[in-house]
């Protein structure tokens, strides 16, 4: 029979034709020997002098390292030596010497030099660069002068170099070495920057790095693809290929992880949690992070404080962290917990009746109700949800109406620069976990307080706790400067601590699980 | 002596032999009562948090069950109902109101005027509706002209989708007035000396009123799909207000654990826009002279 003929020629075509190549996953990088992850957004830069967000910071962490690193070892945040091998502070940690690793080398085989850690630290100052992190060097005698323009001079600000020792000279005794783990004071190659140009030096092809992994391939909006460094300093990865897609939705994430196309799940979509959480491959822990309203303390009506404590008062955050049902922690007060300074007890409490009482005070009223507040948050249906709960325990409470206005993240950040709306949401991950690192952010000198509100006593207080000798000093500042963030000023309501939920394949070891959401991946080994 | 029928009842009599489109009127019309009366039929407020209520299955007490946040979708639906059908009509009004002006002006003076007016159509018809869609709404989203919040919610997406909606109704209506206008009773008319606007409104439009309704019956459906659509992308109303395209939004993102979501507004949008259309496609028919049996 012809046809049949026909069709045994077919099937052997067939299958010579796909023996013809072996199997081989995605962008030609092998399978087993490859671990697949999801980043949310597009990282919106990974120049790590002005990148602010999580999704850059954790593409950058994997190419590059800092002086110092954190070390996570059984639920303790320890320092351990990154570019540098040693440090040490001297006269009450006001002056502070790093002694910087030899024989490392960029990724294009130059050594990497002591001096360009401070071509970092100056570009980060810069004020051509506008780095919305600047703030994070203040504590270094004259940073803060030569950010504001007053100082030309970058040999005026104390940092001094000798041989491979980096002396800082602060303005008050601080942890120093904290601000060093941060993405914002890594070591830039000033080189390339002027080869290349300030935009384009980040992209793959142009960009040297000296960490674990180097940068293979950005699609931008599509994926971005690591590769081990063979030149890296450390000991190598134990996954020699990082795929990561750049998807925005989690629902497609989801399908994706279940469909076996990624290996980690690092967020879920909330509303599936509770049918999620009975999976074996989910884990949840808590992360130190803050979820917190801002005021506008500019306009009408939240410049008025007594507007501002009413609205404070009207929300029950029990109401919202239920509702979740992912284990996020209703928080009062500024300092999430597990850092040094958190106290259950500080902040506003949720009190409908001195909410109203508030509300009358500040002259509203039936006769005379407040007219709607605007509310903006970044387009996330977690968020959106948050905020519709939020919106109507303020209607029932307080009988405000409040409006609310979303956009996507990008764009979302611009208006809250140039003006924000009555309130806004806003999070806050620790970049170290220290009580500093959250009370500098309100400081006046922060880009990262959209709020508006300056206050010289809260800014003193913040100093005066970060230069204190011992905890309990350290302690008493705090207290202090909660109080006039939350009690009297009250341009911030805190809500609740973050958690972080994940599904995480069981093919895949010791993947990242720290209480910074940081996503160093060079230890995550794979059991295919 | 046999009783003489007038058009209109003609097709009354025509419509009334077509059982889908009877069938879809009233269907229509009992989904306008329920909008209509949401507030009073249904049974709680559609804002109102059950608090530790969420993602309840259909029970007796919540008939549809509740959303994310633990409110009664039942509510949210009638609610919904309201606001997709009120974006649904308000826009075809809009629209058939300029589309009708605008055409009937280009149809009857003809000429210069014509091209100019229709080339400026043809301009609006080049660009993708949903970009103009988008930049028109996100554009009136940040007017607020109204008191109530609820106007302020609607303000945007009416506004652009009349703006995107009118220009197939003044092309129809210029094609229509061409034709009419050369007929004896406007030339006549004409004889007689009325002014063109008195023409237009008494001997042309009365007269091109068949194809105009008709297509607004299918200017309706199209206007609640793309505030369905737009919703959906999460470019629709903000919270708390629903319509069905939010709620569809909502309920597809949670549509793999908890079905019951999706399907209140999923139906009750594929049901409107069918009634809508075999309503549509059988009032044509029955408008038709041509047609007569």
């Amino acid at each position: 029979m012809i046809l049949n003929k026909f069709l045994q020629y077919f099937v052997i075509c067939l299958t010579l034709f796909s023996c013809q190549k072996k199997p081989s996953g995605e962008y030609g990088l092998d399978p087993s020997d490859t671990l697949r992850i999801a980043f949310g957004a597009e990282p919106p830069t990974l120049d790590w002098n002005k990148s602010s967000d999580t999704t850059s910071s954790s593409v950058i962490d994997n190419l590059m390292d800092g002086l110092v690193v954190f070390e996570y070892l059984d639920n303790k945040i320890n320092l351990g030596a990154g570019l540098a091998t040693n440090w040490e502070g001297s006269q009450k940690n006001t002056v502070w010497k790093f002694q910087i690793r030899k024989n490392v080398q960029w990724e294009d085989g130059q050594p990497f030099e002591p001096s360009q850690v401070i071509d970092g630290w100056q570009r980060l100052l810069d004020p051509k660069t506008a780095s919305p992190y600047a703030y994070f060097l203040f504590g270094i005698q004259g940073a803060e002068d030569y950010n504001s323009g007053k100082i030309k001079d970058f040999s005026k600000v104390g940092v001094k170099l000798k041989g491979h020792e980096l002396q800082v000279k602060l303005n008050n005794s601080m942890y120093f070495p904290y601000a060093l783990t941060h993405t914002s004071t890594y070591p830039v190659r000033k080189d390339l920057i002027a080869k290349y140009g300030e935009d384009k030096w980040m992209q793959a092809g142009n960009f040297v790095g000296l960490g674990a992994y180097s940068l293979k391939r950005w699609d931008h909006d599509k994926v971005i693809i690591l590769k081990a460094n063979p030149k890296y300093y450390g000991t190598a990865p134990k996954t020699p290929n990082i795929l990561g897609y750049i998807i925005t939705d989690v629902n497609t994430q989801l399908n994706m992880f279940n469909a076996g196309q990624i290996d980690v799940l690092d967020s879920v979509p909330s509303v599936q949690l509770r049918e999620l959480k009975k999976r074996s491959d989910f884990v949840e822990y808590g992360i130190l992070s803050s979820y917190y309203f801002g005021f506008n303390t500019q306009i009408e009506p939240t410049n008025n404080p007594l507007v501002r404590r009413a609205i404070a008062h009207a929300i029950d955050r029990t109401k919202v962290t239920r509702m979740m049902a992912g284990g996020q922690k209703p928080m009062s007060g500024w300092i999430p917990e597990g850092i040094l300074a958190h106290d259950p007890e500080a902040g506003l409490k949720f009190d409908p009746v001195k909410a109203k009482d508030l509300l009358k005070q500040a002259g509203y009223d039936e006769s005379n109700p407040l007219p709607p507040i605007q509310l903006s948050f970044n387009t996330n249906q977690d968020h959106k949800r948050i905020i519709e709960n939020v919106q109507s325990q303020i209607k029932k409470n307080l009988g405000v109406e409040i409006q609310v206005q979303n956009n996507e993240w990008k764009v979302y950040l611009g208006n809250l620069k140039a003006k924000p709306t009555q309130i806004y949401r806003m999070g806050w991950v620790a970049d170290y976990p220290d009580p500093h690192n959250f009370y500098e952010l309100m400081t006046s000198k922060s880009e990262n307080n959209y709020t508006g509100w300056k206050s010289p006593k809260f800014d003193k207080a913040v100093v005066q706790a970060v230069s204190a000798p011992t905890d309990e000093q350290r302690l008493k500042y705090y207290k202090e400067a909660s109080k006039l963030l939350l009690e009297e000023g009250v341009s911030v309501i805190p809500m609740f601590s973050g958690v972080a939920h994940k599904l995480i394949h069981p093919s895949v070891i010791s993947y990242p699980m720290n209480p910074m959401s940081q996503r160093r991946l060079k230890n995550v080994s794979l059991q295919r | 002596m046999m009783k003489s029928n007038s058009l209109w009842q003609d097709s009354w009599v025509r419509l009334q032999k077509n059982k889908g489109a009877m069938f879809s009127m009233y269907f229509i019309i009992l989904v306008s009562v329920l909008a209509l009366f949401a507030g009073v039929l249904s049974p709680y407020p559609f804002d109102e948090i059950f608090d530790g209520k969420e993602f309840l299955s259909p029970n007796s007490k919540f008939w549809f069950g509740t959303d994310s946040l633990g409110r009664d979708l039942f509510s949210r639906t009638l609610y919904g109902a309201r606001m997709s059908m009120a974006v649904g009509i308000i826009t075809a009004l809009i629209s058939m109101v300029i589309g009708t002006v605008y055409g009937s002006i280009s149809g009857w003076f003809g000429g210069r005027i014509d091209s100019i007016m229709m080339r400026f159509v043809d301009t609006l018809i080049a660009i993708p509706s949903l970009v103009l869609l988008i930049l028109v709404k996100v554009f009136f989203d940040s007017f607020q002209l109204f008191e109530s919040l609820e106007a302020r919610a609607l303000t945007g997406m009416v506004v652009a989708l009349s703006m995107v909606g009118w220009v197939t109704l003044a092309r129809v209506v210029r094609g229509q007035v061409l034709q009419v206008k050369e007929l004896t009773y406007v030339e006549a008319a004409r004889a007689l000396g009325f002014k063109p606007a008195h023409i237009l409104r008494k001997y042309i439009i009365p007269n091109i009123l068949g194809p105009i309704i008709v297509l607004l019956t299918f200017q309706i459906p199209s206007n609640i799909l793309s505030e369905s659509f737009l919703s959906f992308i999460g470019l629709g109303l903000q919270p708390p207000y629903s319509s069905w395209g939010v709620l569809a939004n909502d309920g597809w993102k949670a549509m793999q654990t908890y079905p019951h979501l999706i399907f209140p507004p999923g139906v009750a949008i594929f049901l409107t826009l069918l009634a809508f259309n075999l309503f549509g496609d059988g009032l044509r028919d029955a408008l038709d002279p041509k047609m007569k049996t």
